[in-house]
């Protein structure tokens, strides 16, 4: 909400201020109201412009050269300039607005900025210029120069100068205080700080007109949604321009002027807070001004010319006819004061905040009005207003005002202020202080509190306040604690520690499990991503996800920012795939990104009262892209660069298994739709066995009961089709891993295990197969589990070339034997090795070399 | 050398070989005892060594040097070898006088030990040579880039994140979690935010359904704690992402915040003021300034907005003093000097109701954060979308 410095000043003195501000400090205005919880969001300075001062004219003199202009000797109190003015009313000893060199003025309408600069003019110099009202932005007026009041020193810039300048804050006012959407109401808390008096205005009126029951009538039939309507009639009205203050105090906040009668009920908002509306009484059929629901059907065509359908659920103010008001929201075209208007009824009314905000919802639109009553106007005020805004109708816009006021009002609606009780003790213990009973009263009554019910003087502990009924928001003791804290300062509440006892702080297995995985990829190679937990149909399609596919039970916003964003992510591979092609065309070819994510699986059967039916996992990602290893540019060794390839994204993989303890194994391929067909594989974990009570959940899916080993993720190479879909250059890599299954795997003990201190013995082997055969096919063919001994059988080489007939490749194994408590013997080696070759001799596929 | 001769002198006649004329001294007409001749040619083929040694210091290694390790092996084997001339004394000490024999032994070994020690000492030296003439034969070019195991990194939020966590643990605050698709229960109604009420306008919400929403603040854990952890003390930290449908450069429709909560008999005002400062400094160093200004939550009472001062402009509100040109406005707190860093405030007691506590029993604090505004303000990163847009450029230097 914006406020103009110039109106507060109407209800609050700044000169003088107690702590001895100047009134024009705005920096520490601003700040007062921030400390006060009206934070200053913005300060606009009006009327002014950089480089225009007031000055005085200390001689002037006819151009020698040129009848119609003067050469000037004007001074701003620091320096004497030149200025050649052409205005006809320009003369010694005024008070003038000087644009010195540099200024740039806007320029008048349809014309460029104006730029001052040193000119000679006709052969004399000017340094400057002196302004009219149209030159400087203050008016239409080109007639001659803008003349200052004499009293006005010179040297003050343009925006100081009274009349000229004012500065506007724009306040931000939380919803919990209305009674700050005004200039009294601001004013009121700036009064509160500096421990000046409000001056709130009077309401001035004379009933000299006929009988208002003769002349207009009220039915309020909506007491739900109305609990007080009053109103009064202004005769014989002129409806035309406004007076000048008028306009200005309306134009300093950037509000139009439209006629004096919608003015006067704007200023009206504006100073107090309290909505009203002028109908042309004229056009009220059958004189009847009815409070009711809408009817299914209705149409109104409201002032911003829109055509709205209104419903049963609408709050209208109508007459005998149909609607003419959206009650609160907005008023519509037909009883709208205009020129030939010349009887006014005048509604001021109290509307219930949340009626109002949901007729506002529902038709779109937010007006001065409403944003006022959702929030809740004074219900103690509102025949008042009507009084005041009535009168200053009748006095500037002539006419007389009938006799009487119409009021009809709900029993809810309150006659009294509500008194609230303060306990002083409780007041030190919830905020820490060590305030007295009195500086309580003190700071409440600032701000319009009346202690009502001294019971303390009785010697009980609570004071009763009586609540003005601009502090809706005041009702409880915690409410008025909090207006203590806010009126002395948050920042003079001492700072304590808590004293607390000690408690061993853990972290949720999650995080740990989590923190685990991210530290191990960092130092891995790897660069943690941060993805948006949006996502979109389109890109979800592209990975090719069967509709059973628990991923493919997605969740849509209702209010999406874009197309892009519309759903909650089951997977953040399609981001991530974005942000390695984003990459990838940023030269950055080398993509090397993880990233946990949560992800949302829509499961309505879980929905309950509470339970939203939406499952959150938190999944592992990664996408490798570019060439591995950047780290020997130089070297030249073909070994240590070369695009990345599947066994780097395994070798990650089986690290992080290694790191968090584990147990293993894969499947290949895999069978995620978009992976490779072949190489790709999938990790199944060995569970741990869960604790008693607690939840198994594993790849987004709520396991029936504990298992021996789960899918809990999959890995492999981007199926080219995934690839093209995304921009990307392949080949890429990408692996999804649940966390909740590695956390149901991650096992709870792990147990030395001892490798005695004997030297171990190795025996190798070279073994000729077909190309078509795998490691793991040849690994499955040894007994290794039959040959205690046997500790490791390692693949050294897979060799195709010289000596290895076409089609075929050569694998180079060495078997590690040991023994925890002995030294083996020759024999003994040589009889395990015996027993593995006979076994894989069993296979014909098998050459030894 | 004197106690030598005296003993030397005992054993005398030598049936001996000797030849040699004692250099300098008294005894200088005197042959030389054997014991005492090989002593001094020991010493004499010593010296000739070190001097060879010398020679050359840091000049790389001369073709003496190259020689030196054969040399010393010859000479090493000449007197102290099995077949040596300190072995040959021993062999020849059955030609002496039974009683003059244990003390010629004696002598003998104590000759040993000296060649030892010598041979030992010049070894030493040797091998000082031969490493310094390896050293200086280098080619190495240091200045080439290091073997690097690709160097990952860790989300600057994620830094920040932790960090954060780590103190409030520090302090025994435990972490705990809440959804972030909640029920609108838990995002507003528990926390003294009802349906039509103008404080839903500070919360631009998603939503899911009319119930559902994307949570707004982390507040929500505080119902979902204290609804299961009823009547004890709290004290928890609850990191997590939330949502508005927002999106600028400082706003970003996804941020992560993080919510403290304090519930216990006698916490006041002034303890959430005094744990705030003290992770405000801890967090921003000891020379930033705080201040607390009055704000307004549905679910505290007393409410307000912490700020600290501007990391851009040291709090001035202009970069003059930031590399910036005079009078430069600082974008980053729009020339206020002041960076908001979160809302907090005492318990609302109708927040108390909600979850059914009794507010007279028990107050609380609670405050809020943005992680994602913390990690701008720590790094300088101007813009909130580097935060998600994942660019390698930017993840790589965290
Ligand atoms: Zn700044």
């Amino acid at each position: 909400m914006e406020v103009s410095l110039n109106w507060i000043k109407k209800y609050v003195d700044l000169s003088g201020s107690t702590d001895g501000r100047p009134d024009d400090d705005r920096q520490a205005l601003s700040q007062a109201l921030t400390s006060l919880g009206l934070e200053v969001e913005g300060m606009r300075v009006v009327g002014g412009l950089p480089g225009v001062v007031s000055a005085e004219v200390l001689e002037c003199a006819r151009h020698p050269e040129a009848d119609k202009l003067s050469v000037c000797q004007v001074t701003d109190g620091t320096g004497t300039y030149p200025v050649v003015c052409g205005a006809p009313n320009v003369a010694k000893g005024q008070k003038v607005l000087l644009a010195k060199v540099g200024a740039e003025l806007p320029g008048r309408a349809g014309e460029p900025p104006l730029k001052i600069k040193k000119a000679k003019l006709r052969g004399q110099e000017s340094h400057g210029m002196i302004c009219a009202e149209d030159e400087v932005g203050l008016g239409e007026s080109h007639d001659g120069i803008l003349v200052l009041d004499p009293s006005v020193p010179v040297g003050l810039p343009m925006d100081r100068i009274p009349g000229l300048g004012d500065v506007v804050f724009e306040l931000n006012i939380t919803p919990n205080r209305p009674d700050a959407l005004n200039h009294t109401g601001v004013a009121r808390e700036i009064a509160a700080k500096l421990g000046k008096p409000l001056r709130y205005p009077e309401a001035m009126l004379n009933e000299e007109g006929a009988d208002i029951g003769g002349l207009v009538q009220i039915d309020l039939q909506d007491i739900a949604g109305c609990t007080k309507y009053v109103g009064r009639v202004i005769q014989g009205v002129k409806v035309g321009p406004s007076p000048d203050w008028l306009v200005k105090s309306l134009k300093s906040i950037g509000k139009r002027s439209i006629n004096n009668v919608v003015d006067l009920t704007n200023f009206v908002l504006l100073e107090l807070g309290q909505p009203s509306h002028a109908f042309d009484l004229g056009r009220i059929k059958g004189r009847k001004v009815v409070i009711r629901k809408g009817r299914d059907g209705e149409k109104l065509v409201t002032l911003d010319g829109v055509e709205r359908k209104i419903t049963s659920e609408d709050m209208l103010i109508a007459d005998a006819e149909g609607p003419m008001v959206l009650a609160g929201v907005m008023g519509g075209k037909d009883s709208e004061v205009g020129p030939e208007t010349t009887d006014i009824f005048l509604e001021v009314a109290y509307f219930n905040p949340a009626t109002v905000r949901r007729q506002g919802r529902r038709h779109g639109l937010s007006s001065d009005s409403s944003y006022r009553f959702e929030r809740g106007v004074d219900p103690l005020h509102t025949a008042w207003v009507a009084d005041y805004l009535a009168g200053l109708i009748a006095r500037w816009c002539g006419g007389k005002v009938a006799k009487g006021r119409l009021e009809k009002s709900s029993p809810e609606h309150p006659t009294s202020p509500r008194i609230v009780y303060l306990r002083p003790g409780r007041v030190n213990k919830l905020l820490g202080t060590d305030l007295r009973p009195g500086e309580c009263v003190r700071r409440l009554e600032a701000i319009g509190l009346k202690l009502k019910d001294d019971a303390q003087a009785r010697g009980e502990e609570a004071m009763g306040f009586a609540i003005p009924g601009f502090r809706g928001d005041l009702e409880r003791e915690a409410d008025l604690i909090e207006e203590i804290a806010r009126l002395g300062d948050y920042n003079a509440i001492p700072v304590v520690l808590p004293t607390l006892p000690l408690v061993s702080a853990g972290l949720p297995p999650g995080e740990s499990l989590a923190r685990t995985l991210r530290h191990h990829l960092r130092d891995a190679g790897l660069n943690e991503a941060l993805n948006l937990r949006f996502s979109s149909r389109k890109a979800l399609a592209k990975l090719g996800l069967a509709p059973e596919d628990p991923r493919s039970a997605y969740v849509p916003l209702r209010n999406p920012l874009s197309e892009e964003w519309e759903i909650l992510p089951t997977t953040t591979l399609p981001a991530l795939l974005n942000a390695a092609a984003y990459n990838q065309n940023n030269q950055e070819k080398n993509v090397r990104l993880f990233e946990i994510a949560k992800c949302f699986y829509h499961r309505p059967e879980e929905r309950t009262d509470r339970a939203p039916g939406i499952l959150e996992e938190e999944m592992l990602y990664l996408v490798l892209a570019g060439e591995w290893a950047d780290r020997r540019p130089w070297s030249g060794d073909p070994a240590t660069a070369g695009p990345v390839e599947f066994h780097h994204l395994k070798g990650i993989l089986e690290n992080l298994l290694i790191a968090t303890g584990i147990k293993s194994q894969y499947a290949f391929p895999g069978s995620e739709p978009y992976l490779h067909p072949v190489e790709s594989g999938a990790i199944l974990a060995d569970l741990a066995p869960p604790a008693p009570g607690t939840e198994i959940l594993y790849g987004s899916k709520r396991a029936a009961g504990w298992q021996k080993q789960a899918r809990i993720g999959g890995f492999g190479i981007l199926h080219p089709r995934v690839l093209g879909g995304f921009d990307l250059k392949g080949p890429v890599l990408v692996a999804e891993v649940s966390l909740s299954g590695l956390l149901a795997a991650v096992p709870r003990d792990r147990k030395f295990k001892a490798f005695g201190n004997f030297s171990a013995v190795s025996r190798d082997l070279n073994l000729l197969v077909d190309e078509s055969r795998t490691h793991g096919d040849i690994l499955s063919k040894m007994p290794v589990s039959r040959i205690p001994i046997l500790q490791e059988a390692r693949l050294n080489s897979v060799y195709r070339g010289t000596g290895v007939p076409a089609g075929k490749k050569a694998l180079h194994y060495s078997f590690i034997y040991r023994h925890t408590e002995k030294t083996l013997t020759d024999e003994e080696v040589n009889k395990a090795q015996e027993k593995l070759n006979q076994e894989l001799a069993k296979d014909p596929g098998i050459v030894f070399k | 050398m004197a106690r030598w001769a005296e003993r030397l002198a005992g054993i005398f006649p030598w049936p001996g070989r000797s030849t040699v004329k004692r250099p300098t001294g008294p005894e200088s007409s005197n042959p030389m005892h054997p014991i005492e001749e090989i002593r001094v040619r020991l010493d004499a083929d010593m010296q000739k060594l070190e001097t060879l040694i010398a020679d050359g210091p840091g000049a790389g290694p001369s073709e003496g040097d190259k020689a030196l390790p054969k040399q010393f092996e010859d000479l090493k084997v000449k007197y102290t070898g099995k077949k040596g001339e300190i072995s040959g004394l021993l062999r020849s000490m059955g030609t002496l006088a039974p009683e003059a024999r244990p003390e010629f032994g004696k002598l003998v070994n104590e000759l040993r030990d000296y060649a030892d020690a010598r041979f030992s000492a010049l070894q030493a030296k040797i091998q000082e040579v031969e490493i310094a003439g390896s050293l200086s034969g280098s080619s190495l070019d240091a200045t080439l880039p290091g073997y690097r195991v690709p160097a990952g990194s860790l989300h600057p939020m994620t830094q920040v994140r932790e960090e954060i966590i780590s103190f409030f643990q520090g302090l025994g605050f435990e972490m705990a979690l809440a959804p972030e698709v909640d029920n609108d229960w838990y995002n507003f109604e528990a926390l003294n935010i009802p349906p039509d009420h103008p404080s839903r306008d500070m919360h631009d919400t998603f939503y899911v359904d009319d119930k559902v929403v994307l949570r707004t603040h982390t507040s929500n854990v505080q119902v979902h704690y204290m609804e299961t952890h009823r009547d004890q003390p709290i004290r928890i930290i609850a990191p997590g992402f939330v949502y508005r449908v927002d999106n600028d450069a400082t706003h970003s429709p996804m941020f992560q915040q993080v919510e403290c909560l304090v519930v216990d008999k006698d916490i006041s005002f002034a303890n959430l003021k005094g744990t705030l400062f003290l992770w405000a400094k801890h967090m921003f160093g000891t020379e930033t300034t705080m201040r607390f200004r009055p704000s307004y939550f549905p679910f505290t009472e007393p409410s307000a907005e912490m700020d600290v001062s501007c990391y851009f402009c040291k709090g001035s509100g202009t970069l003059d003093g930031a590399g910036g040109a005079p009078g430069q406005p600082c974008r980053t707190c729009k020339t206020t000097g002041w960076i908001e860093i979160g809302g907090c405030g005492s318990v609302d007691p109708n927040v108390f109701g909600k979850v059914g506590w009794d507010p007279e029993k028990f107050s609380g604090f609670a405050f809020g954060f943005g992680i994602d505004r913390i990690t701008m303000l720590k790094y300088g990163i101007p813009d909130i979308s580097h935060l998600t847009r994942n660019d390698n450029r930017f993840l790589k230097q965290f």
